[in-house]
């Protein structure tokens, strides 16, 4: 037995660890890294919810930023079709 | 970066942090550290401060000074994915920024869950829950002593469930820990790590001890599955402290020479001798017998009339599939051949045993050799039973239970779920035999007769009264695919079935009317099982998302057209929507920007 096998008659909870890991490069879409920090974090959020609007699912793709209303990025990269695509 | 990037940037990282700083700890190699800042990359002058109270936090003992694996967060994420989200959030802010502690970088490269109660879930999330092997017992898997030419892990796709040799065996205070969050009586457990783990466990060192600790918090079944190498009269003598129980004995074969050659068994009749020992003690149990190439067809005949003298619960004959990894991976148009030669040895045999004989996959028979589908048909009965004992018997189809018409086998399945869940002493079944009707009586003992289930105050886990009738295509499922469509408003819909299912499903589509008097096509397509597993597996359940977006694209090219819709079966994904890669259904809609819906409906691969 190791010394958490020991532990374990003394009520102490096992520790669940987790590597980090580094970011997929193949995941990268953007090179403005904040545009891609947030689009991996919205990405990220879709993959344990869908979003909704007055009790119906909906279905996104994309996201502006507030400050600017004119470019559209993709989340995913198989239908990234606008200019600011790497 | 202009200032206000900064600042709405590095306030959403602030926000975040704070949040996940609630739930996880930072570390670096396995020792958990400090952090009270972050900054990020393009500022490295401007150190961000998380939270004051951050700055309080206590490093605790270091848990480990010896290297201990991570967990696997791919296997985890199919039952329990907010934890890689937690790791995704992570990266993505590291990419950009590092974290701080009185203002020097602190280097970070994993974390750890906070407080393990936040991650108790229920059965809403994961179906198993509460069910004792699924929770617990499955963590005891140990290295067999026996090596199966069919054993399925033989073709695990590489990385796949064990990145390394024994990296899959749980370390026992984790084992402990599950037991100490376990709440079976409200279905609720830590997140589970695998519902793919074939491995013995009664070979784990510390099985019995573990066990019992689990008894303690319940007094459900135990459904073990062995492959009978460990059964020696000892072994079983220490079980029967741990009733109620049932197993489930891969015997695959009683010639003692065929275990020996085909399971690599050293002491072939430990298993064998098994069974009537198991009878002696009255612990129920019932025999699996994988069907392999090795196993000549007459010797497989010959084991089940064996095995039938020694009164199992039932007898389940696997015709055995392998993925494109595995060994003996063989070509799909040989295997079905070969496994409608097995069936035909079952039907054939079946009608001299007194144990209820099936085949698995359940819906293999029926798509195959029956000409009418979903009949509700008694496929055994099991002895000493409500059901044996009232006069049933395999064959009978039933009409009614209790005055309510049975139309279906799965309705049938289901009331008679619903009876036993709720208490029913006494039900009144009326069935079809040979042309003519009777009625039985069916009544429930508060203690049953081995080997029908000799355990009070405890339901059997497999067909209530005794009746063994097996899956089929709920025909309810069936008429929630024309609501789906109504809601599209779709008039092109690409149902994507199964082989053993698309029988049964276009049967119900006709007989149901579906899309009656409606400008509607159902198009009904199999994908390729090929993209993961391969090999020749058939089950639809075992499919992945990337099976069904190559299906959906075959589909287009040869229609040139696309779809309004999609409708797949919610079987082959977790509650989370996670198909056996982790890969979230959703993916399928957004790759090929149709619609996707799941049909929710139960898994019928199984025998109960």
């Amino acid at each position: 037995m190791n010394s958490r096998d020991k532990r374990a008659g003394n009520g102490h909870d096992f520790v669940f660890c987790f590597e980090l890991g580094n970011l997929n490069k193949e995941e990268i879409m953007y090179d403005k890294p904040l545009v891609e920090m947030i689009r991996q974090q919205i990405k990220n959020l879709l993959e344990v919810v869908s979003f909704a609007k007055k009790g119906e699912e909906v279905n996104i793709d994309g996201f502006k930023l507030l400050c600017d209303k004119n470019s559209i990025y993709s989340l995913f990269p198989w239908n990234a079709d606008n200019e600011q695509m790497k | 970066m202009t200032k206000i990037d900064y600042e709405t940037t590095a306030k959403l990282i602030e926000n975040q942090m704070t949040s996940l700083l609630k739930i996880i700890d930072l570390e670096n190699n396995r020792k958990k550290v400090k952090v009270d800042g972050f900054r990020i990359k393009y500022f490295p002058s401007n150190n961000r401060r998380l939270n004051e109270r951050m700055k309080n936090q206590s490093l605790g003992k270091v848990m480990d000074k010896k290297k201990i694996g991570y967990q696997d967060i791919e296997a985890i994420c199919r039952f329990e994915p907010r934890i890689k989200f937690i790791q995704k959030q992570l990266q993505s802010i590291l990419k950009i920024g590092e974290f701080t502690f009185e203002g020097h970088h602190v280097f970070v490269n994993g974390f750890r869950l906070k407080n393990l109660r936040h991650w108790v879930s229920t059965d809403g999330e994961d179906e198993n829950h509460g069910d004792p092997y699924s929770d617990i017992l499955q963590y005891l898997s140990w290295p067999c002593t026996t090596s199966c030419k069919f054993c399925l892990h033989k073709g695990d796709p590489p990385g796949y469930f064990s990145k390394s040799k024994y990296s899959w065996i749980t370390p026992l205070n984790e084992i402990e820990t599950r037991i100490k969050y376990w709440d079976p009586e409200n279905n609720q457990a830590l997140f589970n790590k695998s519902d793919y783990n074939f491995f013995e466990i009664l070979t784990h060192p510390h099985f019995f001890s573990i066990a019992m600790k689990a008894r303690k918090k319940t007094n459900r079944c135990f459904n073990i599955v062995t492959g009978g190498a460990q059964l020696t009269e000892s072994m079983i003598n220490s079980l029967e402290q741990l009733k109620p129980l049932f197993l489930i004995v891969s015997l695959n074969s009683h010639d003692p020479r065929i275990r020996q050659s085909v399971m690599r068994d050293k002491n072939p009749n430990i298993a064998i001798y098994s069974l009537s020992s198991l009878k002696k003690r009255k612990i129920p149990f019932a025999v699996s017998l994988t069907a392999c190439q090795e196993i000549p067809l007459e010797s497989l005949k010959e084991t089940l009339i064996h095995v039938d003298r020694t009164n199992p619960y039932f007898i389940r004959v696997v015709l055995d599939a392998y993925t494109k990894y595995h060994p003996i991976a063989l070509d799909i148009k040989k295997s079905l051949e070969r496994w409608k030669k097995i069936v035909r040895l079952v039907r054939d045999i079946r009608k001299k045993l007194q144990s209820p004989l099936i085949v698995q996959p359940v819906m293999f028979e029926e798509c195959f050799f029956d000409s009418k589908r979903n009949r509700t048909k008694v496929e055994g009965v099991i002895k000493n039973s409500p059901a044996y004992k009232a006069g049933m018997r395999a064959g009978d189809k039933i009409v009614s239970i209790n005055g309510i018409q049975i139309l279906s086998r799965p309705f049938a399945k289901y009331l008679l779920w619903l009876c036993a869940k709720g208490g029913m002493r006494e039900i009144e079944i009326t069935a079809k035999r040979q042309r003519q009707l009777f009625t039985f009586k069916l009544k429930k003992s508060y203690q049953e007769d081995y080997p029908y289930f000799p355990y009070k105050r405890s339901a059997p886990i497999f067909f209530p009264y005794g009746l063994v009738l097996l899956h089929g295509l709920n025909p309810f499922d069936v008429l929630e695919i024309e609501k789906i469509a109504e809601k599209f408003n779709a008039k092109k819909i690409l149902f994507l079935s199964s082989l053993l299912v698309k029988p049964s499903l276009k049967e119900y589509v006709r007989s149901l009317n579906l899309f009656k008097d409606k400008d509607v096509k159902l198009y009904i397509e199999v994908p390729i099982n090929r993209h993961f597993l391969g090999g020749d597996i058939i089950v639809g359940d075992l499919l992945v998302v990337d099976d069904f977006i190559a299906s959906v694209r075959e589909w287009i090219t040869r229609n040139s057209c696309k779809p309004d819709l999609v409708i797949i079966p919610s079987t082959p994904f977790t509650k989370w929507k996670r198909d056996l890669k982790g890969e979230v259904y959703k993916n399928i809609e957004r790759e090929l920007g149709i619609p996707v819906a799941l049909i929710e409906c139960a898994r019928i691969f199984n025998i109960n």
